[in-house]
């Protein structure tokens, strides 16, 4: 998928699935490429949406590496029907929630928040929180590049790169970890910020 | 041929699956032809093999043509910040990339690898 209205089309035929396969109504949190692509944010395709968690009573997130068993066969169905892989529609980056969410993204996403049929509602990460998360992911040691080449996409601005800094600025970490951490700052062009944030 | 797929455990006159893929897959390019950074377009694609090249989740892909898509491998990585660089927690999962030549598309398949499963099995 790679555009928003592919996303929306593939969101919609899940919606249906779980409503012909009697899943529960859930209301769920994405991010990644799927909802930076329905905002508007990133050119290049993809073929995953990735849920960061289920919304509880309007106001709780809560992991979903799992999904209940009738909505995993919605995501199977919905999958086959659209030629996606099985797990299109997966929860693999809740494991994100174990640091906690940027202050008020929940309330942030609202903005962009969809229905796809009677069962599924979607809210999509605001702009302000991917950028945090994509700048948490860039720290992977390994294979952090490929969040890097999104963040220049993304283009971030002063505001944003200082909303992601707080965030991580409350975790307990390594040496190594801010100091990566300022390397990237440094290397999208906001080293001045650096200073003030993260001393 | 300048470009071609060489390949073979077994030299000679001997007849391999893998040969044979390495084969079909230099008429195809001939056919097709390359672009002018190497990648191999879709059209010279062969359904089921694996190609080398440059992807956004890894180098090697699975070409699969009913989907026209690139299955690949690939792991999401969650850094602990407390013991970075150590401590990370990976999730593994089978990714999918459209070609470079689509829009949007992130995979730029460079050359074929010439392997054949059901040979391999068999050790013929």
């Amino acid at each position: 998928m790679r555009r928003k209205e592919e996303i929306e089309h593939a969101l919609t035929v899940l919606g249906r699935r779980m409503a012909l396969d009697g899943a529960p109504d859930m209301e769920v949190l994405c991010c990644g490429a799927s909802a930076l692509c329905v905002l508007g944010l990133l050119t290049r395709s993809t073929m995953d949406v990735d849920v960061l968690g289920v919304v509880v009573r309007d106001r709780d997130l809560n992991p979903c590496e799992v999904f209940p068993e009738e909505m995993e066969r919605a995501i199977a169905n919905a999958g086959l029907e659209l030629g996606l892989a099985e797990d299109w529609f997966n929860g693999s980056a809740s494991r994100l929630l174990e640091r906690g969410v940027p202050e008020g993204t929940l309330e942030r996403a609202l903005v962009h928040r969809k229905s796809f049929g009677p069962c599924l509602t979607v809210r999509f990460l605001d702009r302000k929180d991917q950028v945090a998360l994509k700048l948490f992911a860039a720290m992977d040691p390994v294979d952090g590049i490929r969040h890097l080449k999104d963040l220049e996409e993304i283009s971030p601005d002063p505001e944003e790169i200082i909303h992601s800094l707080r965030w991580m600025g409350n975790w307990k970490s390594s040496d190594a970890f801010r100091s990566k951490l300022k390397a990237i700052i440094t290397g999208l062009g906001f080293g001045d910020l650096v200073v003030g944030e993260q001393a | 041929m300048k470009g071609a797929v060489s390949f073979g455990r077994r030299g000679g006159s001997a007849r391999t699956h893998a040969k044979a893929l390495a084969a079909r897959q230099n008429i195809l390019i001939r056919w097709h032809g390359k672009n002018e950074d190497g990648v191999i377009p879709e059209q010279a694609l062969i359904d089921g093999a694996w190609y080398q090249g440059i992807g956004r989740s890894a180098p090697i892909a699975l070409w699969d043509a009913a989907h026209a898509v690139f299955r690949t491998m690939s792991w999401s990585s969650f850094p602990d910040p407390v013991l970075f660089p150590e401590g990370e927690r990976r999730v593994y999962r089978l990714k999918q990339e459209r070609h470079s030549f689509r829009e949007g598309g992130t995979f730029s398949p460079m050359r074929l690898i010439p392997i054949h499963h059901h040979e391999e099995k068999r050790g013929d």
